[in-house]
């Protein structure tokens, strides 16, 4: 279990604050973090990869308190909602730079491995020379998933992974999610409002409201 | 972590370096003839005001003339009107030598030439608020028939006011703190207080006074430029076009004021082609001139590039920008006064004296106007690079650099046209090194204005070669950056 403790964020001019006062997550699995607009969904996510730092909280992972760690020290891998590729790199160089920063020179051999095998079953072979800016928006959701996947995370947060997409496209890439999230050994954290991301991806869901944690359940036995 | 403190500290440190040695020479001898004062500091008043008076009340009806024209005309027109306001301010003193013959010394003659080379820029400015500003207004305000005289009190003013009150001051404190133009056209009447600070150093010697008013006149820059950093920041809304924003008169002032100084540089040049051979008589000084000029250019550039890969590390580190960013209105004389106090007075020390001089005062607003912008953009970039852990080097190397090579050009364009140009950081410096910005100078000051022309025409063709060369290096280091670029 990963414990976060004490997580106040008031603000004032917006008359909203998120309160988290003691929550265990999960080590293995999905957990989704659902909640309507409002709910505190996107402030709890900022705080993770310490975009906020709110004072005296704690997020306790495996002996390591990762919120007195830098944004980089904490080694999360993450899925934007926008993606946020660098738009003037291929797909390759936008994995490329992710791995000389997270591996060892070593273990590039590894890496590589990896990435052929990624880049096979994310389909990116054939924007795999592209300029981000010039690929579809799956293709990028798709490169961004494998950016997050191949970045040797302690944990990988998704946000809202799917929402730049139509539908269609949703729900193919959210059945290749859940493929590929079967061989992940690290636990996910899923942000989302969508009830079926939950229903489909998740194992526990934390339920936000106005900034304040309603339910924790496993997510076949939550009612929505 | 400590080294990128020291580098933010060290950062700021170098942009007050002349202010620290101006306080570690200053001692109180109040030998100053507070007459003469007065008169020096009403007389910068005067000139600042009026001109920053004149074009706000020229720049209003002229950023609404550009919504007569087409986007893509109005796109040109715009870069068209930024050119007096980058182009050295010797091209300008040459154009309105040549339209104003006799050219009325002193304060007509500097608020003229301010308002010839600040206007441009004021309309443009004004134009981009109003798109970021007043989105839909105009074109809801004619929905429900208000008059253009309602719409301009009630909605454009008090929408713009901050803008309004901004490049008023901007333009202001740019006067106030002129050296180049006030020395040139100031013609010993109507000495403003840089001027005075000029006079007291190199002919009367008389320091404690240059002191004094270096003093009151940085203090009240400073004071100035506060309000400046108060700016309101509201958010973008989607601008539609309106028959209230369009001006016929507007566009004739813009018109006017390109063909002043577009058509009038032309002309000057023509005029003075025949007096080509003239220049004959001074070969050997132009070409150690040219000489002097590029091997300082080499060192300013050289010594940019290290100031500008420093900042950008301290903005990666730090997520925002140096606050010695905010140091664009340096005084051209306190910077001067402050080296030639400091540093020996030889050429050799010239080759390092007037670069770092000129980064001092020109790096804060070539990085404000050419690169600031773009950067920021790349703001989330950054915190997702910082995310995966890449570090700071690799994110200015791979993520900054690769995105701002457009907007790097265009700073490097106008950092060497600058320089080349310049002859009043050199002045202020006491400087004994002959270069192209001094020799044009000399010309003008002697009213040689066709040989200023020639000479003009001439740091053109220079730096065309200089940007030539740029470019063919730009291509020597792409192919070398192929090398260390994104492969395992």
């Amino acid at each position: 279990m990963s414990r976060i403790k004490n997580l106040v964020l008031n603000f004032e001019d917006e008359g909203f604050s998120l309160r988290v006062d003691d929550l265990e997550i999960p080590d293995q699995g999905v957990t989704a973090f659902w909640g309507p607009s409002g709910s505190g969904k996107t402030t709890f996510f900022k705080t993770l990869i310490g975009l906020y730092q709110p004072e005296n909280w704690s997020w306790k992972y495996k002996n390591i308190d990762l919120s007195k760690l830098s944004i980089s020290d904490r080694h999360l891998g993450v899925v934007f909602q926008n993606h946020e590729l660098f738009p003037h790199l291929t797909a390759e160089e936008n994995i490329l730079i992710v791995i000389r920063a997270r591996y060892a020179k070593h273990d590039y051999d590894q890496a590589i491995k990896q990435c052929e095998f990624y880049k096979q079953r994310l389909k990116l072979e054939a924007c795999w020379k592209t300029t981000a800016e010039k690929i579809s928006g799956g293709e990028k959701q798709r490169v961004s998933l494998m950016r997050a996947l191949l970045s040797q995370p302690r944990i990988l947060l998704l946000d809202e992974p799917f929402s730049a997409l139509d539908p269609e496209s949703r729900h193919e890439a959210r059945s290749l999610l859940k493929a590929v999230l079967q061989d992940v050994e690290v636990p996910v954290y899923l942000i989302t409002h969508d009830r079926d991301d939950v229903t489909e991806l998740a194992q526990t869901v934390i339920e936000l409201k106005q900034g304040r944690i309603q339910k924790v359940g496993l997510t076949k036995n939550a009612i929505f | 972590m400590k080294a990128f403190k020291v580098l933010n500290f060290a950062l700021i440190f170098y942009f007050l370096i002349p202010y620290v040695i101006f306080i570690s020479f200053f001692h109180w001898q109040f030998s100053i003839d507070l007459n003469e004062f007065f008169w020096a500091f009403k007389n910068s008043l005067i000139q600042s005001l009026s001109a920053a008076c004149a074009i706000l009340f020229l720049a209003v009806p002229a950023s609404c003339g550009l919504f007569r024209l087409h986007p893509r005309w109005q796109a040109l027109t715009k870069k068209l009107l930024l050119i007096p306001q980058v182009l050295p301010s010797f091209f300008t003193i040459l154009i309105a030598f040549s339209i104003w013959n006799p050219f009325p010394l002193g304060n007509i003659g500097i608020t003229f030439l301010f308002i010839l080379i600040h206007l441009g820029f004021a309309v443009v400015l004004i134009q981009s608020a109003m798109v970021e500003k007043l989105g839909p207004f105009p074109y809801v305000a004619k929905v429900f028939s208000l008059s253009r005289f309602e719409f301009f009190l009630k909605i454009y003013f008090p929408l713009l006011r901050a803008d309004l009150i901004s490049c008023f001051l901007l333009i202001f404190v740019f006067c106030f703190s002129s050296f180049a133009i006030p020395l040139i056209a100031g013609g010993g009447r109507d000495t403003n207080l840089e001027v005075l600070i000029y006079e007291k150093i190199f002919i009367s010697q008389n320091w404690s006074a240059a002191w004094v008013v270096s003093l009151v006149q940085s203090l009240f820059l400073t004071l100035v430029s506060l309000f400046l950093l108060r700016r309101d920041e509201s958010s973008k809304r989607e601008f539609i076009r309106s028959e209230f924003l369009s001006s016929n008169v507007g566009l004739i002032i813009v018109f006017g004021y390109l063909l002043i100084f577009n058509v009038g540089y032309g002309l000057g040049v023509v005029r003075a082609l025949p007096e080509l051979s003239k220049l004959d008589s001074f070969y050997s000084d132009i070409l150690q001139a040219t000489l002097n000029s590029l091997s300082l250019l080499l060192v300013y550039v050289a010594l940019s590039c290290v100031l500008l890969f420093a900042w950008l590390l301290d903005y990666v580190r730090h997520q925002k920008l140096n606050f010695a960013g905010h140091f664009i209105a340096a005084s051209t004389m306190l910077v001067g006064f402050s080296f030639y106090l400091f540093f020996p007075q030889n050429v050799r020390w010239d080759f390092f004296k007037l670069p770092f001089a000129m980064s001092i005062l020109v790096f804060p607003v070539l990085f404000k106007s050419f690169l600031e912008k773009s950067i920021l953009d790349l703001k989330e970039q950054v915190v997702t690079a910082k995310i995966f852990g890449i570090s700071n080097l690799q994110i200015v190397l791979h993520i900054i650099f690769r995105q701002i090579q457009r907007n790097l050009g265009v700073w490097f364009l106008f950092l060497s046209i600058w320089f080349i140009c310049d002859f009043a950081v050199s002045r202020a410096l006491g400087t004994q090194i002959a270069t192209l910005g001094l020799l044009s100078q000399s010309f003008l000051s002697s009213y040689r204005i066709s040989l200023s022309y020639l000479m003009s025409l001439y740091i053109l063709v220079v730096w065309s070669l200089v940007l030539l060369t740029a470019y063919f290096l730009k291509g020597v280091a792409s192919v070398a950056y192929q090398k260390f670029s994104l492969k395992l």
